[in-house]
């Protein structure tokens, strides 16, 4: 199980804070994810700030990233302001 | 001294609270074109103003209110005023922004600034309507809250007024303005020390604008522009600045535990995506700002403002405290007791680390919140400890010990931010001219992991990307305009599409770009007009004051704003050693098996001064100063 955990505009529109799912991979894992929930679509998914267990998926393998049991996936939007 | 360009009122106004006089601060054409209005207009009248060696809580000390050409003229995101003043807490040049209404009042009284000096014997309140200067007693204001002072004064003009911790010298209390506030840097306690418990502005005026039709059209669009930018057109209208907290989280940027860690386990209990779920009523923010970036959020049943995010993180994070409801208290309170709540959290932290060394017994402790807002009450009424919290942490470093983790810089407690991750932005901290502000630093973070992903720990490009930044935002603020407009900076598609090739090429090569970037910063004018699309503000100076701006041209009047700033700081005594960051943040890890993973300073501060032409020891070079039009002293 991968446990996914969402931030941002992201979790104001899936109105949801995360969930627990079977996932191989990242690319495999968005699919899920989209047709999981309504309010977010595969594109915004692949067009977030992805980390597995803290680290982006710009220094693992990008989408191709493997996933394991227990690891924890954060979605992102960029942001700004403060 | 009227004026040929549209957008200004052509009048500043001084007051001498001392004999109660008042006169007109002449301020000609010629002055506007070199130094356009708020933030540097300010800095330009305490240069020619100010004698060497008085204090910040000398009568002789000024406080100057200033607005921009564009403060009041339809301009989106333009309800903005400064005040400029010599910090009680770092001796040098305070700037503080606002949002709330009370600049746009000032114009229609027929003002673009006020210059305030001298010390009303008694509590005093100034009255502004049109050419009618009112000094009124005070006695029955003093002592009030900021809420409780501005509804007692009534009406519907603008208001700028102080709270106990003003009128009680708290080193970082605040001016607030309906329920905005110009916190940083101590500009309330120079207001307290003065006796001046509150101004009201007001009248029928109006600026002219040069070309009408054209600033109208153009705001509009503007208006559309911020509306569909990520940044200002979504993520700052759902979660407002507070959205920030759980990236900040993942990029280990969130200070914690006075700055030793930039990650807090229960983040999330303390972030916007809670506050948007938990307790948001509504959005609310500056008059004419399409973004509407403030929260409306409830405690007690009453509806009140919520916190920004660097209220959370300070009075979360940063002080190991996960009670969302708590903040919303504190932020509440300080605010109606009229401080910083950036200062006052930064304080606290430092002085629960001081307890727990046992450097000073206070009874302060990382994540023990029951005893706080007795302490907030105690700061602003300077009652036991409270005393000499009210001082902030430079004072209490230097009267208990722990210097190396005072987490201030040129005496201002540094921002939300914990830099050994964005070494650009501890960069930016330690030469900011009003100290360890995250906007005055140039806000690199933005760049380093909040909207982009360039590498954070490089020094590569941070120099020349600082002073980009700082400039701009110098010119943005002056105009008028708040500095989030400049967030439409960065283009649209590198947010919506962060993991596409072209984005992540962006943000590979942007650290490469220092020679491109510091000849673009080094550039003063074109022969042809130099514009970006994505930020009008040149054009809408130029609609609004009718003068020839280009980008190039109010960068340059940034550059000349900062440059001026760095002069004043000099001036009061300010040497290259200030331009400093505690050690904790320069040679502790902060991840133990890193040892990069620290905030190289002295490479960069090299870097910086080379890049601004300043010296070795960080005073800007003759030339430098030529080319800005600089010389020749006051
Ligand atoms: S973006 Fe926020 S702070 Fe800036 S003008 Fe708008 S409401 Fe005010």
């Amino acid at each position: 199980m991968v446990t996914v955990r969402y931030f941002g505009p992201t979790r104001l529109l899936s109105k949801r804070s995360g969930v627990r799912v079977e996932a191989g991979s990242i690319v495999e894992l968005l699919e899920i994810l989209a047709a999981l929930d309504q309010g977010v679509t595969l594109a915004a998914l692949r067009n977030s700030l992805i980390f597995v267990n803290g680290d982006s998926i710009h220094n693992l393998k990008g989408f191709r990233t493997k996933l394991a049991d227990g690891d924890e996936v954060q979605i992102f939007s960029p942001m700004g302001g403060g | 001294m009227a004026t040929e360009f549209g957008g200004y009122m052509g009048k500043v106004l001084k007051i001498n609270l001392s004999d109660r006089s008042v006169s007109e601060y002449p301020w000609t054409d010629r002055d506007r074109e070199m130094y356009l209005g708020g933030k540097i207009m300010a800095a330009k009248i305490l240069f020619d103003s100010l004698a060497s060696g008085v204090r910040p809580f000398a009568p002789e000390n000024l406080l100057v209110v200033t607005t921009g050409p564009l403060t009041g003229t339809g301009a989106p995101m333009s309800s903005r005023f400064n005040i400029s003043t010599l910090s009680p807490q770092t001796g040098l040049i305070a700037s503080s922004n606002c949002g709330g209404d009370f600049g746009l009042h000032l114009k229609r009284a027929g003002y673009d600034g006020l210059v305030i000096t001298g010390k009303s014997p008694g509590p005093v309140w100034i009255e502004i309507w049109e050419d009618e200067i009112k000094f009124n007693d005070a006695g029955d204001l003093w002592g009030k809250t900021t809420q409780a002072a501005q509804a007692m004064l009534g009406g519907k003009n603008g208001k700028i007024v102080i709270g106990p911790a003003g009128e009680n010298l708290v080193k970082y209390a605040g001016v607030f303005s309906n329920e905005r506030t110009a916190g940083r840097a101590g500009a309330g306690a120079v207001m307290g020390s003065k006796n001046l418990k509150a101004v009201v502005a007001g009248g029928s005026r109006r600026p002219l604008l040069a070309d009408e039709s054209a600033a109208r059209k153009l705001f509009k669009e503007w208006s559309a522009m911020l509306r569909a930018h990520p940044i200002t057109g979504e993520q700052l209208p759902r979660l407002g600045t507070a959205g920030l907290v759980s990236i900040m989280n993942v990029r280990k940027i969130l200070a914690t535990r006075n700055f030793r860690h930039g990650q807090f386990n229960d983040f999330e209990m303390v972030s916007g995506e809670m506050l948007a779920e938990k307790h948001l009523i509504k959005n609310r923010g500056c008059t004419t700002c399409p973004v509407q970036c403030g929260r409306r959020v409830e405690v007690r049943g009453k509806n009140v403002k919520g916190p920004e995010l660097e209220t959370l993180v300070l009075l979360g994070s940063n002080i190991e405290n996960n009670s969302l409801e708590r903040i919303l208290e504190w932020n509440w309170l300080l605010d109606e007791l009229g401080m910083d709540t950036i200062s006052a959290g930064g304080t606290i932290a430092f002085a629960m680390e001081l307890n727990e060394k046992g450097l000073w017994k206070n009874g302060l402790e990382f994540g023990r919140t029951d005893n706080l807002a007795g302490i907030f009450e105690d700061i602003a009424y300077r009652r036991g400890i409270g005393a000499d919290l009210a001082e902030g942490s430079r004072y209490l470093s230097e009267k208990y010990g722990g210097k190396d983790f005072a987490i201030h810089s040129k005496g201002l407690e540094l921002s939300a931010y914990e830099p050994r991750r964005a070494v650009g932005q501890g960069l930016g901290y330690a030469v900011s001219n009003r100290g360890g502000c995250h906007l005055n630093a140039g806000y690199v973070v933005l760049l380093e992991g909040l909207s982009m992903s360039i590498n954070p720990q490089t020094t590569r490009a941070k120099a020349e990307m600082n002073i980009l930044f700082q400039n701009l935002m110098e010119a943005a603020s002056a105009a008028g305009i708040c500095l989030f407009s400049l967030y439409d900076f960065i283009f649209p598609f590198l947010l919506r599409r962060p993991n596409s090739l072209l984005s992540r090429l962006v943000n590979k090569s942007m650290t490469y770009l220092g020679p491109s970037l510091h000849v673009i910063n080094r550039l003063k004018r074109s022969p042809l007009p130099v514009n970006l699309p994505q930020l009008p503000h040149p054009e809408a100076v130029r609609h609004v004051t009718g003068m020839k701006v280009d980008l190039l041209a109010l960068k340059t009047i940034g550059e000349r704003g900062f440059n001026l700033e760095r002069l004043i700081n000099i001036q009061r005594g300010l040497t290259a050693d200030q331009d400093s960051l505690p050690k904790r943040l320069t040679e502790e890890p902060q991840d133990p098996n890193d040892p990069g993973t620290v905030v190289p300073l002295g490479k960069l501060k090299k870097d910086y001064y080379q890049a601004r032409g300043w010296d070795s020891g960080g005073r800007p070079t003759e030339k430098t100063l030529r080319g800005l039009g600089l010389t020749g002293g006051k």
